[in-house]
């Protein structure tokens, strides 16, 4: 039997095998996007598998005026179109019960109301003074945010007891110095374990197979080093453009927004040593051991190793689609880059010589995520036909699998080689629909699971290596490169790998 | 019929015939699942059924052996069909059921016949549909090729011979596979609410004071009242909060007496809760947890009054399984369910 007063008996060994308290989830940000087509729907499928806490609550929080009710329908019509799964009215009931909104403008004391609404819900559906803030806010409102919860008292447990914790959605700063200054306004008010940076590709079901893969797989791992594998390449494409977001897109660029977090998270998890325990802090100290190997930049070998590019007009799926320079909100002497390759080393025991090659870029021919490890060539060589070195993909998205690639004889007289593929698809081998990434991050937020939310020193040493990068490329002039709208981008980041002697992969 | 080997050209010639190089076929496996028919007229069609909902989740090879012919003479019948599905992205995915179907002479004949047809190095899920376990030809030999052995105890008229073969089924040396009963693991919803009254720590500790247990279950009751699903609560509750039996009493970890009452309510279905009703003395004071079915059986309530003090009821919605949404669960997991061999052992002694 377990200790009853330590954990719950009777929770183990059920599928919902990780007790969440009951508690109160505060969404600020409420009529935005996020809320709308991924927070509450994901909340909608929580309830529907159970695994939601009783008498969970759900407070909305924006600037607008808004009635509980309004804000209900509104979060009902968002569900009924974005669920991944049908909804019904019945079941958007069970959730709608714990719905409320809170308009709060620049006033400070509006705080005090939504600290009275929250002590009325402990009260009313006995939450126990449990509350997750989650800023669904643009992050120029963050340090606004977390200074009103200090405040009003927010920042800790309610009055009877529980526990208070703060969700941030990236960009988490826009470079070293923005990202320490939040870090440290936020840490101020929060302790380092009541905060959960999201980033939302830890939340996908195949960034997580990853680590099963490698460390519950015992043939593999004696492969995944120097001596095996010749390089590594990391690809994030999008055959979308920048949909609207000029504005946004200007300030980001292709590096902060998907390079910085995401791309360096899957290298992260590619790349790093067997953790010693499953434990939150075991896996981030070994990715944030990753990032702190990586090869500082050198001004001089940027030019050769990176490669930024913007997307020219060109027709994607049969539309034609405007250049970057074209859209909307976007300066004609933009240097925003909405493509970027480059390379890079993690210098350690394991990763010593191999290049690990980054694409991400928008206007691609496809969507499309992989982490491909290419193996190095035999030895020696023993057919007429040249073997082609064998690849490990693992698919991210969409399509998730794994496939790995060998040579094999072609039947016939002659020994004739023809590469073939083994795949593994999770849609084929799992009936079941994988849960959407924010299920399973707000759930572990509820829970107290840090594992898959990025801790401020990995933050911080991402944004070093990119800031490296970036003061480099801002020291440059003249406009970047091109490449046509439903291409693989410019011939530059080929060109790149060429002198590699490499190629990237046709995806 | 023929030998294992034209079963599997037969299997390869209907992947081929099913593949046009348009739209190939991509095929799935991930486990054996052998499923034993009861007898009946309408059973193997049924089963078909459900092994192709099965199949949509969990790919596989499937092995059916339907009900023994009495007339069958030496006739063992083996044949091949396929269960597709689109499957993401739109691809079709299939999986394959060989259907044995033996007569009364050629039963000892299945055991061989299905050890030479199972995809090697997959686990192996055995679904016994039949009624009851001891006297049964195949019972033995089936166990023993099995990972995992599959059956429904919901609807047993004698609770305590019957879950007593299956404590000792689950006991047994050396046998490296597991027993999973359906009617337990339809009991999750129930057994996930009733947790829930612990989640919050502060409530936790009432469990070390539990005086009484009453649970109120549907479908036929032994002499004492209990059902499976009720003996199966019971059994879950007193082992996972370290209750024993001393005679005809059951104690907690502090000596203190238990008072464990089963009944069974005659206008439930088989297999459905009616109540669950948990006292503790804690801190001097007595605390009543009842969950409790709803009316309209699609929710369970949620009470807990302290003294004449009452919590804020909550009311937690029961998810409607089937039986291949259940197996569906079974057949994903691998492994010994350690709570459920010791709610299994508690339970066929509280019966």
């Amino acid at each position: 039997m377990t200790t009853v007063e330590s954990e719950n008996p009777l929770r183990v060994g059920l599928r919902r095998d990780r007790g969440a308290e009951p508690c109160t989830l505060v969404i600020f940000g409420a009529s935005g996007d996020l809320t709308e087509r991924k927070l509450v729907p994901a909340l909608y499928n929580l309830q529907l598998d159970r695994l939601l806490p009783s008498g969970f609550a759900v407070v909305g929080v924006a600037r607008r005026e808004m009635s509980d009710d309004a804000f209900i329908t509104a979060m009902r019509e968002g569900t009924r179109e974005h669920s991944r799964r049908e909804m019904s009215d019945e079941n958007w009931s069970e959730i709608a019960g714990g719905l409320s909104y809170v308009a709060t403008g620049n006033n400070p004391d509006d705080y005090g109301n939504l600290a009275r609404h929250l002590d009325d819900i402990d009260r009313r559906r006995g939450t126990g003074g449990n509350r997750l803030f989650y800023l669904a806010t643009p992050p120029s409102a963050f340090a606004t945010i977390v200074t009103r919860l200090e405040h009003a008292g927010l920042h800790r447990p309610g009055p009877g007891g529980g526990w208070a914790r703060i969700v941030l959605e990236k960009p988490i700063g826009h470079d070293l110095s923005s990202a320490r200054e939040l870090n440290h306004t936020v840490n101020q008010v929060f302790a380092e374990s009541d905060v959960y940076r999201i980033d939302h590709y830890l939340g996908k079901e195949t960034v997580q197979n990853l680590l099963v893969f490698r460390f519950a797989n015992a043939i593999f791992e004696p492969l995944w080093n120097h001596k095996y594998v010749d390089h590594v390449q990391l690809t994030v494409a999008e055959s979308i453009g920048i949909e609207g977001r000029g504005r946004y897109y200007e300030e980001a660029g292709t590096t902060r927004d998907m390079v910085q977090n995401h791309m360096f998270q899957l290298l992260c998890l590619t790349a790093m040593e067997p953790p010693v325990s499953l434990a939150a802090d075991a896996i981030r100290d070994e990715k944030v051991k990753v990032l702190q190997a990586l090869r500082p930049v050198v001004a001089d070998a940027v030019g050769a190793s990176t490669v930024r590019a913007q997307y020219a007009a060109g027709v994607i799926g049969g539309e034609k689609v405007p250049g970057y320079l074209d859209e909307p909100d976007v300066a004609r002497d933009s240097r925003t880059e909405t493509y970027v390759a480059l390379s890079t080393y993690v210098d350690n025991w394991r990763w010593a010589g191999v290049p690990f090659y980054l694409r991400a870029g928008k206007r691609m021919p496809k969507r499309v995520t992989e982490i491909a490890l290419r193996f190095r060539d035999v030895p020696h060589h023993l057919f007429d036909h040249a073997s082609r070195p064998n690849t490990l993909a693992l698919r991210i998205q969409p399509d998730e699998g794994i496939t790995l690639k060998f040579d094999s004889k072609a039947p016939g007289p002659k020994p004739r080689l023809q590469p073939v593929s083994m795949e593994f698809r999770y849609g084929t081998s799992f009936g079941q629909q994988p849960p959407e990434a924010y299920e399973r991050l707000i759930l572990d937020a509820i829970l107290g699971d840090s594992t898959l939310f990025i801790r401020r020193d990995e933050v911080e040493a991402s944004w070093s290596h990119i800031d490296a990068l970036m003061n480099v490329w801002a020291a440059g002039d003249g406009a970047l490169p091109r490449y046509v709208s439903g291409t693989w981008g410019p011939d530059e980041s080929d060109a790149m790998l060429r002198r590699d002697g490499r190629l990237w992969r046709r995806l | 019929m023929g030998s294992p080997f034209d079963v599997e050209q037969q299997l390869a010639e209907l992947w081929r015939a099913a593949s046009t190089d348009e739209q190939p076929v991509l095929r799935a496996c991930s486990m054996n699942l052998v499923v034993v028919c009861d007898d009946g007229e309408r059973e193997l069609a049924a089963t078909t059924e459900l092994v192709g909902r099965i199949a949509e989740t969990v790919p596989g090879r499937a092995l059916v052996v339907g009900p023994p012919r009495p007339n069958g003479a030496d006739a063992l019948d083996v044949y091949v069909s396929a269960h597709c599905h689109r499957g993401a992205g739109g691809a079709q995915v299939c999986s394959e059921q060989v259907t044995i179907e033996p007569s009364c002479s050629t039963l000892d004949r299945v055991p061989g016949t299905i050890l030479q047809l199972l995809v090697e190095d997959l686990p192996v899920y055995t679904w016994w549909r039949r009624r009851g376990l001891d006297g049964e030809p195949l019972f033995d030999p089936l166990a023993g090729l099995s990972d995992t052995w599959v059956l429904n105890s919901t609807g047993t008229t004698r609770p305590q011979p019957h879950l007593e073969s299956l404590r000792a089924l689950a006991a047994r040396e050396p046998w490296p596979g597991c027993v999973v009963d359906l009617a337990w693991v339809s009991l999750e919803p129930w057994r996930d609410a009733i947790a829930s009254f612990f989640d919050n720590p502060a409530v936790r500790p009432a469990l070390g004071g539990i005086t009484r247990i009453a649970i109120s279950t549907g479908g036929p009751a032994a002499a004492c009242g209990a059902t499976v699903a009720g003996a199966y609560l019971a059994g879950w509750i007193a082992s996972r909060v370290g209750l024993h039996p001393e005679g005809a009493v059951w104690r907690r970890e502090d000596g203190g007496a238990v008072a464990l009452s089963l009944s069974a309510v005659s206008d439930l279905e088989p297999g459905e809760v009616s109540a669950v009703t948990i006292e503790s003395e804690h801190n001097d004071a007595r605390v009543v947890f009842e969950a409790r079915s709803t009316a309209a059986r699609d929710c369970v309530s949620l009470v807990v009054s302290a003294g004449a003090h009452h919590l804020p009821s909550r009311r937690i919605r029961l998810p409607q399984f089937d039986t291949a949404a259940l197996a569906c669960g079974v057949v994903q997991q691998t492994g010994r369910d350690a709570i459920f061999e010791s709610a299994l052992s508690a339970a066929a002694r509280i019966v």
